[in-house]
């Protein structure tokens, strides 16, 4: 019985992005992919999986503006989507961090 | 913080003719971790999520993908399971796939029967009628999917048993599939050739769309 299998194309399906807004975007993801890899070290997939899919609320505005998404539609975006998803940030001012409750 | 969303399989039929009455194409990822208990494993279920377009679906599964990349070792990730529910037409396609993150860009479809023993998915009556309403490509009579059955058991298992005894079986395996499994839909269709007045049609949802055409843009 050969095993039937499905290749898939991750790389068509990506936004199109000019060189400068994929650098802001990938400076920007770090610290959110940093904290679901916490996130999921400790179990607690639910919560990294909340985390993916706001992270990836960015792909999505990415498809409904004209491409490639010039640096200055990245920066709107992020920034969006910092407020729309509400996007905790480590520091002093968000002290109920999740990623620093889950490490302590 | 949300909980993540189980997809059970009492509810593939709901959410098929939902997305079929919206014309919607949607979908689930289910993330599992290495399995809890031996031999089951479906056992560790991790973390639930839907997506409602091919971008979305291709954007979980791609951070997913990039993450155990980056951690190849300590990624804690054993598979995921894929349905695609696709309405788009206004009638009702269903797609189930196995992924893993040794083979992260491709996936595996997976021919859905719950009364069928994943261990022995090819020697035993439930794979035979699985295998004959596979292959159908529309709603048939119980007892021509029992006729296609036929051949299959003979062939896997058949020495020393009769035909009659062959057709037996796979009759009780066509009625408690139909009673168990949401994804086997049986109707009755009303006829003046058949004694009981009626012919029991048979289909499973997952014959319609074999080439998964919901994955192209």
């Amino acid at each position: 019985m050969a095993l039937q299998v499905i290749k898939l194309d991750f790389a068509a399906y990506e936004p199109k992005l000019t060189p400068e807004a994929q650098a802001a975007f990938d400076k920007w993801r770090a610290l959110y992919d940093d904290m679901a890899h916490h996130c999921r070290q400790a179990s607690c997939w639910t919560w990294a999986g909340e985390l993916t899919y706001r992270v990836n609320g960015v792909k999505r505005m990415c498809r409904t503006v004209p491409q490639p998404v010039s640096e200055e539609h990245m920066r709107v975006i992020l920034s969006s989507v910092e407020q729309f998803y509400s996007l905790p940030v480590a520091g002093e001012e968000n002290p109920r961090n999740p990623v620093v409750a889950l490490m302590a | 913080m949300a909980s993540g969303v189980k997809i059970e399989e009492h509810q593939f039929r709901v959410t098929l003719d939902h997305s079929a009455a919206h014309f919607r194409l949607m979908g689930g990822i289910q993330w599992y971790g290495p399995s809890a208990i031996e031999n089951m494993p479906q056992s560790n279920l991790l973390d639930g999520r839907l997506w409602y377009s091919t971008e979305e679906f291709h954007d979980a599964l791609g951070s997913m993908w990039r993450y155990c990349q980056e951690h190849p070792d300590t990624h804690g990730l054993d598979h995921a399971l894929i349905y695609a529910f696709d309405g788009r037409a206004g009638t009702i396609k269903f797609h189930a796939y196995l992924w893993k993150p040794e083979t992260g860009d491709t996936m595996q479809p997976l021919d859905y029967g719950r009364a069928v023993d994943p261990l022995d998915r090819y020697n035993s009556y439930p794979g035979c009628i699985l295998d004959a309403l596979l292959a159908q490509n529309k709603a048939v009579k119980a007892s021509t999917v029992v006729k296609r059955a036929l051949p299959l058991a003979v062939k896997r298992f058949g020495a020393g048993a009769s035909d009659e005894t062959h057709t037996v079986l796979l009759h009780n395996a066509l009625k408690t599939m139909m009673q168990t499994e949401p994804l086997i839909f049986s109707r009755d269709d009303p006829s003046n050739y058949s004694p009981t007045g009626r012919f029991t049609m048979v289909e499973h949802l997952g014959i319609y769309d074999k080439d998964a055409t919901w994955l192209s843009k």
